[in-house]
């Protein structure tokens, strides 16, 4: 399903961020990104949303060079990809509600079945009952389940995380890994930036792991 | 095993009307929901560009009603023609009726130089004076009306050039200058309303594109989130202009609304004024047609302008 050729990424200015990087991840597989910090996990997960190109080499999603996806293109592949953040990204003045229902309301679907997904996708994260607070007035925990359940409302094949269990204590990180495995056994692949080792470990998936933008092992 | 042709597109085929229809409506209401947020900054934004055109438009109401006026004064024109002191009282009653038989003339009426310095006599407080006068210095004066229909320069001309052929006519004195004096400045002034016109829609096109700058600032967050999720630039860039429809839309109904209210504030004093001239004349307002092409145009100076400002913030975004 995604497939990284040789790919390397150089900011404008900085430090090559990704080095030829090559990998392949199969339809329905769960994998983690590892790596200390800076080794260039976030930049591998936004050339795979096209919120970065890649200098070199290809990304290919469903067999299509998404880094050569034109700027009027990029928006219809993203709703293709669920995308998770450490920081939530939420809309901190719309409620829970609508804060999960943006990405139907993107693709212009009517108010009953946006209405339906929602609370489909707030039940899956346990949310359910709190569509009218705001997401200021919940838990870290809580607001990172608003960003899972709007990543996966509009059901996309794939689903990547970047660090989403980083300001959470143990307990709640595994809670929310669950919930990715829970997608995972539904036929979404999953791919989940972290340095949580000793978590990743205990999960035992598929682990890819970076060193100063370097693939250093992609195996399980 | 890549395949040359992308399949992630546009879905074209799946357009759906319906949903299309009511993501408009969503935004447009949301919109409107958000000025009632923040109503004093919008409703500044709003009178801004409410006082801006009603320059303009005032000017030309303004204009308009000096014209309307000049056509009245127009249609009252008389001419007065002085005959030559040898003419008789006969010969000159003979002309009047004459004259008011001419296919140009509306009416004609004879003053006579008894009856004129009687007149003058009684009211120019030179009664004793014009006493010792031997010999009334006054000719008899016709006093003609031409047609109303002869409005036009051309036509007058070819009337009074014909008088002049008439032999008994000393004189013929017609106070048109000034007219004509004030119709050409009240076009030159219509000119320079437009180019008025020009310069304080471009005021509020920037009016619109500063509001919309800041308000695009502070959703700046927003607008990266909205995109994350797959919004595409027309559904981002749809909540501004539906914004810089409501300043334009607003900003237009009130300027006219000041144009109107400031007419009807001084059409009564205008009327009393009238009156006093035994003139039935009263200011005319702004048309309905006028007042609807000032609010499209304000219209559409909001939209250009919240389009400028966002359609360059999406296209200097990279992806
Ligand atoms: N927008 C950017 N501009 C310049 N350099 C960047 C940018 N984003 C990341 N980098 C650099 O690229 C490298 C990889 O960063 P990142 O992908 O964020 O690593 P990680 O997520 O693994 O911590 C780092 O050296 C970082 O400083
Ligand atoms: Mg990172």
């Amino acid at each position: 399903m995604l497939q990284f050729i040789n790919v390397s990424k150089r900011y404008p200015g900085g430090a090559d961020a990704l080095k030829n990087v090559s990998f392949e991840l199969q339809k329905g597989e769960m994998a983690f990104l590892t790596g200390h910090s800076g080794a260039g996990k976030s930049t591998l997960l936004k050339l795979i949303a096209i919120l970065e190109r890649s200098t070199h080499g290809q990304v290919m999603l469903d067999n299509q060079n998404i880094g050569r996806l034109s700027k009027r293109n990029v928006p219809y592949a993203r709703r293709k990809i669920g995308m998770i953040f450490q920081d939530h990204r939420l809309l901190h003045d719309r409620t829970v509600f609508d804060n999960v229902a943006l990405p139907l309301i993107i693709a212009g679907l009517d108010h009953h079945e946006i209405k339906r997904r929602v609370r489909a996708a707030l039940d899956k994260v346990n949310l359910l009952g709190k569509e009218q607070r705001y997401p200021i007035t919940l838990s870290g925990g809580e607001q990172q389940r608003i960003g899972i359940a709007r990543a996966v409302v509009n059901r996309p094949p794939m689903i990547l995380a970047d660090e989403p269990t980083g300001n959470l204590d143990p307990e709640l990180s595994e809670e929310i890994m669950q919930l990715f495995e829970q997608f995972n056994q539904v036929g979404v692949t999953v791919l989940i930036a972290s340095h949580d080792i000793s978590l990743i470990d205990r999960m035992g998936y598929r682990t890819l792991q970076l060193s100063q933008g370097e693939m250093v092992s992609h195996h399980g | 095993m890549a395949r040359r042709r992308s399949h992630i597109k546009r879905p074209a085929n799946l357009f759906n009307l319906r949903a299309y229809l009511l993501i408009h409506l969503h935004t447009f209401f949301a919109s409107l929901g958000r000025f009632s947020r923040a109503p004093f900054n919008f409703m500044m934004t709003v009178s801004v560009i409410a006082i801006t055109l009603s320059l303009p438009s005032g000017l030309l109401v303004s204009i308009n009603n000096l014209q309307t006026l000049s056509g009245q004064i127009d249609l009252n024109n008389n001419i007065s023609l002085f005959l030559n002191q040898s003419v008789s009282l006969e010969k000159a009653r003979e002309l009047t009726e004459s004259l008011d038989g001419h296919d140009k003339i509306a009416k004609s009426i004879l003053i006579d130089k008894q009856s004129a310095l009687e007149e003058f006599r009684q009211y120019s407080g030179f009664g004793s004076a014009i006493g010792t006068l031997t010999n009334n210095p006054l000719p008899h004066v016709i006093q003609i009306t031409p047609l109303a229909a002869l409005k036009d320069q051309a036509s007058l001309e070819s009337l009074i050039s014909e008088l002049k052929q008439e032999p008994n006519i000393q004189q013929l004195q017609m106070d048109m200058g000034w007219l004509n004096r004030l119709n050409g400045i009240l076009d030159i002034a219509q000119r320079g309303v437009s180019i008025i016109t020009l310069l304080l829609g471009f005021a509020v096109l920037l009016i619109v594109s500063n509001t919309i700058r800041l308000e695009l600032q502070n959703r700046r967050d927003e607008i990266d989130i909205t995109r994350l999720v797959g919004a595409t630039s027309a559904f981002i860039m749809r909540p501004f202009i539906y914004s810089g429809f409501w300043y334009g839309f607003l900003g237009g109904v009130f300027a006219c609304l000041l144009v109107n209210v400031s007419v009807g504030l001084i059409d009564g004093p205008t009327s009393s004024l009238a009156t006093l001239y035994d003139s039935s004349f009263s200011l005319v307002f702004m048309s309905l047609k006028h007042a609807l092409l000032w609010v499209l145009f304000s219209i559409l100076l909001g939209i250009a302008g919240s389009w400028i400002v966002v359609g360059r913030y999406l296209s200097e975004l990279e992806n």
